[in-house]
């Protein structure tokens, strides 16, 4: 089950919080999510850059030039304080929607 | 709003942010490849997804659609320069008018709460005398009364002479009460307007020039403290005014009501029933026209109770308002409107023609389509491609439309000065640019969305090359047919309008009005009135002595063949003077009307000069002194309303001035002339002797052998040789006279004309094309027909047919149409019924003999087709 399908609407917050620690490079992140998800979510590439523009546009992250390990210059996409704000409310909701989810498949 | 400014931000760095991520992705792509051999996709396609999230795909895409349809557009220069004169000059057309309606109609008057200024009217209509004006008493009486009007203020029109100039000039004064501009709400252009102070008794005299008036001959503001030089005093110059639109009509000068002689004599401050003035006034916020009204019907039932020997129950009276907007723009309303909706039509001729071209050009272009949507363009896009490049082509023929415009703005304007001082106002203002735009848009769309929409992609059939007729293309040749006869109804439409519009002025060209002009000069002298007044009355003896002199003079001038003085030449423009007079003898009721007539002053020759015959009785003589018992002559009009089964010469008519009647023997009966408007009817008319009566006298006319123009230089010397101070204005020949009075109607013909002639033949290059390509498309069948042993004759009979059937469905529409839209008409024409058969029928014939030509010139092409070649073609 090497690539399971990302949940829709989930990976904003799943970029977010690999970002909390610190900025990282496109390539990083998705190598980040797919170790963390103990290599279960694959983060396709056609959907993270698409994804980084709209972030990039709504001021949740900012990009900042930087090398990467191959020594290319690269840019390092960092969480914002809008973003710090937005990963928190995303996580408040999909915590309810997955209590929910729980409670029904439990007592169904 | 950080979002928006952010996306601003990509906007605008759009090139360097792609780069970035390009180089993102690469960086991407060689650190998973290092690991292992992933594939990672379209990464073109991946960044233009990315890209997408920015919000600015639209732009690049309409950049790319603009680029290919001006290459496009390069590529078919033909279509593009067809499509680009019609359109400009649709266009064109509308933008001219719009900024003429917009300046003249729809602009707010350049006065503060300009919607808030009336204009008063008083009118005795069973006595048939509409808007009289005000007496000064009334004035008052309105002023104290009103609940609804916050300002009244007074106006009338006196002319002046000017000496400063090398000849004396006749001013046209404007006589207005103190706060008259305070209450426009307009600040002076230069100087300072009235005060109460120059409004009493005995102030110096002052002076306010019209903005016109001043850029004409001053053009410096130097002039505010100039002296001039005006009747018997000196006036100062203390202001100029701003550029506004004048109403009743333009001045050249403004005055306070103490400079006019006869406003500020005691007899007219105390007559009730001298309405000289007109009345403007301010209403107050939050009432209406509707309001006012009811305040002023209030008031004239109120006089009518106080003063009912002044206001007669059986002349009726009434008082009411109406907006000054409406007043300024009430005549010229209606030909504006009727011109903007024949430009609207011409336009939507010019869209059906470029769409029809579009669509033959569609034809071409299947291919192409065809291509683009295989390699995944989707319709919605080749839409918007083929919208973008009609929208393109468009705005370019709105640019020319507005180039247009301006150049002929000149000439719409003095036009609508005809009618309306607001002409002036008229500019191509931001208003107009963007009903440019707009108008440019709406059509690009319009004629676009025709052959855009119809495009079925059919790729199969459009990739096979020499793909034969589908029914798709029959049902594009459909719809070719349906909007080349809209434009036959169109221009159907369009003639009846401009042919009714000639029609009705060459039968107000033709109307007798009564006299004959022919090599007849007329001059207009207004006497000053300050030399040849004596007290409150002219000065007869001098008034009579200074146009003996001058009918002397001209009289031993050779070529002259005869002088007369009037008070007016007909058709000259002006107010006719008229008074109401008694027939003794003839029992009246106490309240009955007394009946009114015109009253004009003529000497013994000014009947034979113009040529007015002589129904009964005689002319005046030489005999008819001062001395000798009055006399009047009346028209026909007069003499068959008042004296139908009597014999007139043995009664007399009583005027009454002052208090004091006069009683006048008629002796002579003569025939009407229509004095103020071919349209009009003539007015009953009473004609006084000049020697008994010359107070209205002022107008010289002369009879001349030859060119009557070539004697202007001699009228003026005859005129200066006696008084060195007295102007000579309106040096006209009767013909001109008459002609003016034609050129309103003669313009808007012309206009109406012109249009039509540009519908009919943008419709008929519209035929034609029609045509050429049913002949090209049935070539192959044609040369069937003929290999097989038809006639040239017939085939060519035979799509004449074809293309008749067009022409006659759209005859059958415009018909319709025509029939349903002319009465808008009605009100432009003059004895000319908006039906009228013979119009309908010669304009049907003109419309069906050009189609047939234009059909008929491509149609010839069959008949040269060559069988073999036409059979080889496909």
């Amino acid at each position: 089950m090497a690539k399971t399908e990302m949940l829709p609407g989930t990976l904003g917050m799943l970029i977010l919080r690999v970002l909390q620690p610190g900025a990282l490079h496109g390539y990083a992140i998705a190598q980040r999510i797919h170790q963390l998800s103990n290599e279960l979510l694959q983060v396709e590439e056609g959907s993270l850059y698409p994804a980084l523009q709209r972030m990039l546009l709504k001021g949740w992250v900012k990009a900042e030039w930087g090398v990467s390990e191959t020594n290319r210059k690269v840019r390092f996409y960092r969480m914002t304080a809008l973003g710090r704000k937005q990963l928190q409310s995303e996580m408040d909701d999909f915590d309810r929607v997955m209590q929910g989810i729980a409670a029904v498949l439990a007592k169904a | 709003m950080g979002d928006f400014f952010r996306r601003i931000y990509y906007l605008l760095h759009r090139r360097r942010l792609e780069q970035e991520l390009q180089n993102d992705m690469a960086v991407h792509r060689e650190m998973m490849g290092r690991e292992n051999q992933k594939d990672f996709g379209n990464s073109l396609l991946l960044q233009e997804r990315s890209h997408e999230a920015w919000g600015w795909t639209w732009l690049d895409r309409l950049g790319q659609d603009i680029r290919y349809g001006l290459r496009m557009l390069r590529k078919n220069p033909g279509y593009t320069v067809v499509a680009l004169m019609a359109l400009g000059l649709g266009i064109g057309v509308n933008t001219a008018l719009f900024s003429v309606v917009y300046g003249v109609l729809l602009k707010p008057l350049p006065y503060a709460e300009g919607k808030n200024l009336v204009v008063l009217r008083q009118e005795f209509p069973k006595a048939n005398q509409d808007n009289v004006g005000f007496s000064v008493k009334e004035i008052q009486d309105y002023r104290a009364q009103s609940r609804a009007i916050a300002q009244m203020e007074e106006y009338h029109q006196m002319g002046f002479i000017l000496l400063d100039d090398k000849e004396p000039q006749q001013v046209r004064a404007g006589v207005v009460s103190a706060h008259f501009f305070d209450m426009l709400g307009i600040k002076p252009f230069l100087g300072r307007f009235f005060t109460e102070g120059d409004e009493t008794k005995g102030a110096d005299a002052v002076l306010v020039l019209s903005y016109p008036y001043w850029k004409k001959h001053y053009d410096d503001p130097s002039v505010v403290g100039r002296h001039f030089r005006m009747n018997d005093k000196v006036h100062t110059v203390i202001g100029v005014l701003p550029p506004v639109p004048q109403y009743p009509r333009e001045n050249d000068v403004y005055m306070p009501t103490v400079a006019c002689p006869f406003r500020s004599s005691e007899m007219m401050i105390q007559d009730r029933d001298d309405h000289m003035m007109r009345v403007f006034g301010r209403l107050k916020s939050g009432e209406t026209i509707r309001s006012g009204e009811a305040d002023m019907a209030l008031i004239a039932s109120r006089l009518q109770q106080a003063y009912p020997k002044n206001y007669p129950a059986t002349a009726g009276f009434t008082a009411t308002l109406d907006g000054l907007q409406n007043r300024l723009t009430k005549d010229v309303r209606p030909t504006l409107l009727v011109l903007l909706g024949t430009a609207g039509l011409v336009l939507l001729i010019a869209c059906a023609n470029v769409a029809n071209l579009a669509l033959a050009r569609m034809m071409r272009r299947e291919q192409e389509l065809a291509v683009r949507a295989a390699m995944g363009a989707s319709r919605a896009r080749l839409v918007r491609q083929l919208l973008t490049e009609s929208t393109i082509l468009s705005l370019a023929g709105g640019a020319i439309g507005l180039w247009l415009a301006s150049g002929c703005l000149s000439l719409l304007i003095s036009f609508a000065a005809r009618f309306t001082t607001r002409a002036a106002e008229v500019t191509v203002s931001l208003p107009v640019l963007l009903f440019t735009l707009l108008v440019s848009i709406v059509t690009g769309l319009a004629f676009g969305a025709i052959p855009a929409f119809s495009q079925r992609l059919d790729l199969v059939n459009s990739l096979k090359e020499g793909a034969t007729a589908t029914t798709e293309k029959m049902s594009r040749h459909r719809m070719r047919n349906v909007l080349a006869m809209g434009q036959v109804a169109i221009s159907f439409i369009l003639l009846i309008g401009a042919g009714l519009m000639i029609r009705s002025f060459i039968k107000l060209q033709q109307v007798d009005a009564g006299y004959n002009g022919e090599n007849v000069l007329s001059a207009m002298v207004p006497l000053n009135f300050s030399k040849y007044m004596t007290g409150n009355s002219m000065n007869t003896a001098k008034v009579k002595d200074f146009f003996y002199r001058v009918v002397q003079k001209l009289e031993g001038t050779p070529g002259i063949e005869a002088v007369a003085i009037n008070s007016g030449a007909p058709l000259a423009p002006g107010r006719p003077s008229n008074a109401p007079f008694e027939i003794e003898g003839r029992a009246a009721g106490k309240n009955d009307l007394k009946p009114v007539a015109n009253i004009e002053v003529a000497t013994p020759r000014s009947f034979q000069l113009l040529g007015v015959p002589l129904l009964s009785g005689r002319f005046f003589t030489p005999q008819d002194i001062t001395d000798a018992p009055p006399v009047v002559i009346i028209s026909r009009g007069l003499a068959r309303h008042y004296f139908a089964n009597e014999d007139p010469f043995n009664k007399r008519i009583t005027f009454t001035e002052d208090d004091k009647k006069r009683s006048f023997a008629i002796v002579g009966v003569v025939g009407d002339v229509k004095q103020y408007g071919l349209d009009k009817d003539p007015v009953d008319t009473v004609y006084l002797p000049f020697e008994q009566s010359p107070d209205s006298a002022g107008t010289v006319m002369i009879r001349t052998a030859g060119d009557p123009m070539n004697f202007v230089r001699q009228l003026r010397e005859a005129v200066y040789a006696v008084d060195p101070d007295q102007p000579i204005t309106d040096i006209k020949t009767l013909d001109q006279l008459r002609g003016d009075t034609l050129a309103a109607t003669r313009l808007t013909s012309l206009l109406l004309g012109l249009f039509a002639a540009l519908a009919l033949a943008i419709a008929a290059t519209g035929l034609s094309g029609v045509t050429a390509l049913l002949v090209s498309q049935r070539t192959r069948e044609i040369g069937i027909r003929l290999a097989l042993g038809a006639q040239r004759g017939q085939v060519l009979r035979m799509v004449l047919t074809q293309g008749m059937r067009v022409i006659l469905a759209g005859l059958a529409f415009g018909l319709t149409g025509a029939l349903l839209g002319s009465r808008v008409m009605k009100v432009l024409l003059f004895d000319t019924a908006v039906t009228d058969p013979a119009t309908f029928a010669g304009v049907a014939l003109v419309l069906l003999a050009v189609a047939l030509i234009a059909s008929y010139i491509p149609a010839r092409r069959v008949t040269r087709v060559d069988p073999m070649i036409a059979l080889r073609a496909e």
